[in-house]
Parts: C-alpha cells; structure tokens; sequence
C-alpha cells in the first residue's frame, strides 16, 4: 500500500499547484478512511452538457493495486452518460480493465480520463442505451435536453 | 601542530549507476527524483516489499530503456494481463545485455519467460506437461540463437 500513500503525496501537491493538466477535469481528491478508498470530484469538461456541474466518483483500490486497475464509479443515479451505467455508476472504460491496464498510470491518470471521457462519450460501447442512440443519431438538441434532465433536477 | 586521530567515521553515499544511451539520446540524464514507474518510490530506494535498498532489490534497465525495481517488474510481468509488456512502453520488456546492473536477474527473467511460455503453450494444446515444456525449452534455444526472431516470436505470442 505504500505505492497509495506516495500517490496520496503526489495528489496533494498537484491539486495545490493548481497544475493547469489536471484541475481542468479534477475538483478534488481525497482518501476516505484509510488509502483504499478515495473520493473526488470531476467537473464537467466545457462545451458539453455537463459543464457546470461536478461529479462525484468512488475509486477503490485492490489489494493488489497497481498490478490490477482501481474499481471506479460515478454515484449511483447521478450520472447520465453513454459510457456509465445509470443505475451503479459503472463506467465503461479499456483502461480500467485488467486487460488494458498498465501500473504506470495511477489515481490522477483514470480521474483525468475519465474527465476526459465526459467530453467525449463513445456510443458504440454503451452502458447507457438511450444516450447513446440519441448520440448515434446525432441529435445533439435532445442529447443536451436528457442530460440537463438529470443532473439539473 | 601536532594532530592527533581520536576516532574516524566514513560516511559514504551511492546511487544505482544506470547507462546512459548516449548514442540515441533516447535516455535522458538521471534526475534525483527518477522514481521506479511501478511503485512510485526513488530508484535509490527499496520497493515497497523491501526493506533495505541496494543489491537485494536491484534496479533493471529494459530494452526499452524504462528502469524498475526487480521485484516491481517481476510482479507485474508474472501477471497474465501484463502479456509480458513493459507498463510505460507496451513493449515487449526484456532487460538489455550486456549491463553489469541487469546480469544477475537475466536468469531470474529467462525463467518466468520460460514459465509464461509453457502456460500459454498450455493454453493452447492438450499435450501432456512435459511435451508442452520440451517444446517451449526448444523454442527459448531458438530465441537465443536469434535475437530478432525472438522478438518476432514473442510479438505473436502476446498478440491481443
């Protein structure tokens, strides 16, 4: 675990540097507990219809992080995107499976892909079925109109 | 004057000696805060099993030129989803010759190679352990004859 405890360092002076990299997507981030359980706040990439507003994720780490990838979710029912399931918070992601995961990423690399993953959504791996027709079918008025339903009421 | 020696204290420093690649360029100049890719610790420092730096958790350098703890890489590489690949690179990793720092680990790796070998040749055929062994052995010989063929080879092996 002390490969958690130095990423814990890492984060700390990065978020407080204000590194332009990271806070575009990274409100904060913060062990619960002890350093396998972690919190942080996304905010919604400018441009899309998330901006605006900040999203909570839950990151565990495995017992044998990092040779396996943290399981991260958004908080359940909060989160409409194609990639996300809406009812967990699971998220679709290659590199947070076994298969794609490399230990040379850590906790700032998945919350800023996953920031990244807000701005551009990938319809044909969906765990969102409804969000991700409207977006196969480019319909961008109604993309913005169920989005902003959700997270707005 | 005269001086008298009462008592003498040596205090020494030492830092892994990593090569530099000068030819290429492609190794930068060893900062002091290079850390290990895997366990975010110093290269100077143990990982995060060990308890006292120096030969007993050695650094490697990889073919690739990306350096980790020993006991880091081994953990990741004796993983099935590592495929046998650095983390940073997506390489195939395998430590580069001829380095004083690498040689002696290259038994340790030629072995878990040899292993991953002989669980993916058991993967594939339902031979018996001995037969899928032999033929891995074999196959490891014909790596060493050809060093460019053992890429190749390998490259095919871990093919998503």
């Amino acid at each position: 675990m002390s490969r958690a405890a130095k990423e814990y360092k890492a984060i700390i002076r990065v978020l407080q540097e204000g590194d332009e990299f990271y806070s575009q997507f990274i409100v904060c981030m913060e062990p619960k507990e002890d350093l396998t359980r972690w919190e942080a706040l996304v905010r919604g990439p400018s441009g899309t219809p998330y901006e605006g507003c900040e999203f909570r994720l839950h990151l565990l780490l495995p017992q044998e992080y990092p040779m396996s990838p943290p399981v991260v979710k958004f908080e359940p029912y909060a989160m409409p995107h194609a990639n996300v399931d809406f009812c967990t918070g699971e998220i679709c992601l290659d590199i947070l499976t076994k298969q794609y995961w490399s230990p040379a990423w850590d906790l700032l690399h998945v919350v800023q892909a996953i920031g990244q993953l807000l701005g551009d959504p990938v319809p044909s791996s969906p765990l969102n079925v409804d969000i991700a027709n409207i977006l196969k079918a480019n319909d961008t008025n109604s993309y913005y109109g169920l989005v902003h339903y959700y997270i707005k009421s | 004057m005269k001086v008298d020696v009462e008592e003498v204290h040596s205090v020494f420093a030492w830092t892994w000696h990593i090569p530099k690649d000068n030819k290429d360029g492609s190794l930068q100049a060893d900062d002091d805060d290079d850390v290990c890719g895997i366990c975010r610790a110093s290269y100077n420092a143990t990982c995060p099993s060990c308890k006292y730096p120096g030969d007993e958790c050695s650094l490697v350098v990889g073919e690739c030129n990306h350096n980790f703890h020993v006991h880091c890489i081994y953990r990741w590489l004796d993983t099935t989803t590592s495929k046998g690949l650095c983390p940073m690179c997506r390489q195939l990793f395998q430590l580069k010759r001829g380095l004083a720092i690498n040689d002696s680990q290259l038994e340790k790796f030629r072995e878990l190679q040899l292993k991953k070998r002989t669980s993916v040749a058991g993967e594939f055929a339902d031979e018996d352990d001995e037969e899928a062994i032999a033929r891995a052995v074999a196959q490891q010989n014909q790596a060493e004859v050809d060093d460019q063929g053992d890429v190749i080879m390998d490259q095919g092996l871990v093919v998503r």
